[in-house]
């Protein structure tokens, strides 16, 4: 009896013990439990940041090479249009107040000026210039003319042009034969009734006034107007 | 006299366009007949144009 009573209190004990370890050993793995699920999390944030770190890495770069192109393009052209500005600004300070100049001059200005003009268009719109004068083969570099004389036709196209219709166009043309110059520009005008409806024509009025004095009975001017679209011809025979 | 190209250009992004534009226009021999931002206004038109090539964009709308 005492023996089985011992026995019993030595399992009893023994279980007891058991118990104990037990419970201090889930209670140590619980701490490590916790421990564990910290440190995942701050993995996981760790994570997320450094993905948000590299999308952004891949996002810029392309970004800032797109805007790079962009500045690059507009640079390029600043650069190219003030290149043309100073032409035509250096023509019209130092050489246009002789009574003539060189054909080869008149024309350079005449292409600066253009490409002025053309900075406000869009440059799908339909502009056509033709230099026959440089392809032909005749010799034309001592003939003379009278400078700024091709101005306002062409002025007068970009002044009228509707550039907002995409049936629009402006075709401008420079031609040499027999000693004559010929300059034709057409353009389709605005069916809007000009607002400064006194000053228009004056500048043709004006090149027409020039024209007789500086050419009497060598020049033509023609102007023809066919519905919407506008034509404008002159003629000049050339002095050597 | 050297012979002169008559090219058009396309590009659907008009800034592009215009550069190429610019870039071209400072080549003597090149003459810029025409630049498009839409290929299927260029079909249209090229029965009528006379040109010797065209600067294209790869990819583009429709």
């Amino acid at each position: 009896m005492l023996f089985a009573v011992i026995i019993l209190s030595i399992v009893f004990l023994a279980a007891l013990l058991y118990i104990l370890l037990l419970s201090m050993k889930l209670r140590e793995l619980t701490k490590q439990h916790a421990d564990l699920s910290e440190r995942n999390q701050e993995l996981n944030a760790m994570m997320h940041s450094s993905e948000l770190k590299a999308l952004r890495y891949k996002l810029n770069p392309h970004l800032f090479k797109n805007a790079l192109n962009s500045i690059q393009s507009h640079a390029y052209q600043t650069y190219y249009s003030m290149d043309k500005l100073s032409g035509v600004l250096d023509y019209i300070l130092y050489d246009s107040d002789q009574p003539l100049v060189s054909l080869q001059e008149e024309m350079d200005f005449a292409a600066n000026f253009i490409e002025i003009n053309r900075l406000k268009l869009s440059p799908l719109f339909d502009l056509r210039v033709r230099n026959a004068i440089e392809k032909s083969s005749v010799d034309w570099s001592d003939l003379k003319i009278m400078p700024l004389v091709t101005v306002d036709l062409i002025e007068n196209a970009f002044k009228h042009t509707d550039f907002q219709k995409t049936e629009s166009f402006i075709s401008i043309s420079f031609q040499l034969e027999k000693g004559w110059f010929q300059l034709e520009v057409s353009n389709r005008v605005s069916e809007k009734p000009p607002l400064r409806k006194k000053n228009s024509g004056l500048g043709l009025k004006n090149l027409e006034e020039r024209l007789k004095i500086a050419y009497p009975d060598r020049h033509k001017l023609l102007v023809i107007s066919e519905g919407s679209v506008f034509r404008t011809q002159l003629k000049l025979q050339l002095h050597d | 006299m050297t012979e002169v190209y008559r090219c058009i250009l396309i590009d659907d992004e008009l800034l592009a366009l215009a550069y190429l534009r610019t870039l071209c226009e400072a080549i003597p021999n090149i003459e810029v007949v025409r630049a498009y931002d839409n290929p299927i206004n260029l079909l249209n038109d090229l029965p009528e144009l006379s040109v010797d090539f065209c600067i294209s964009d790869i990819v583009m709308p429709s």
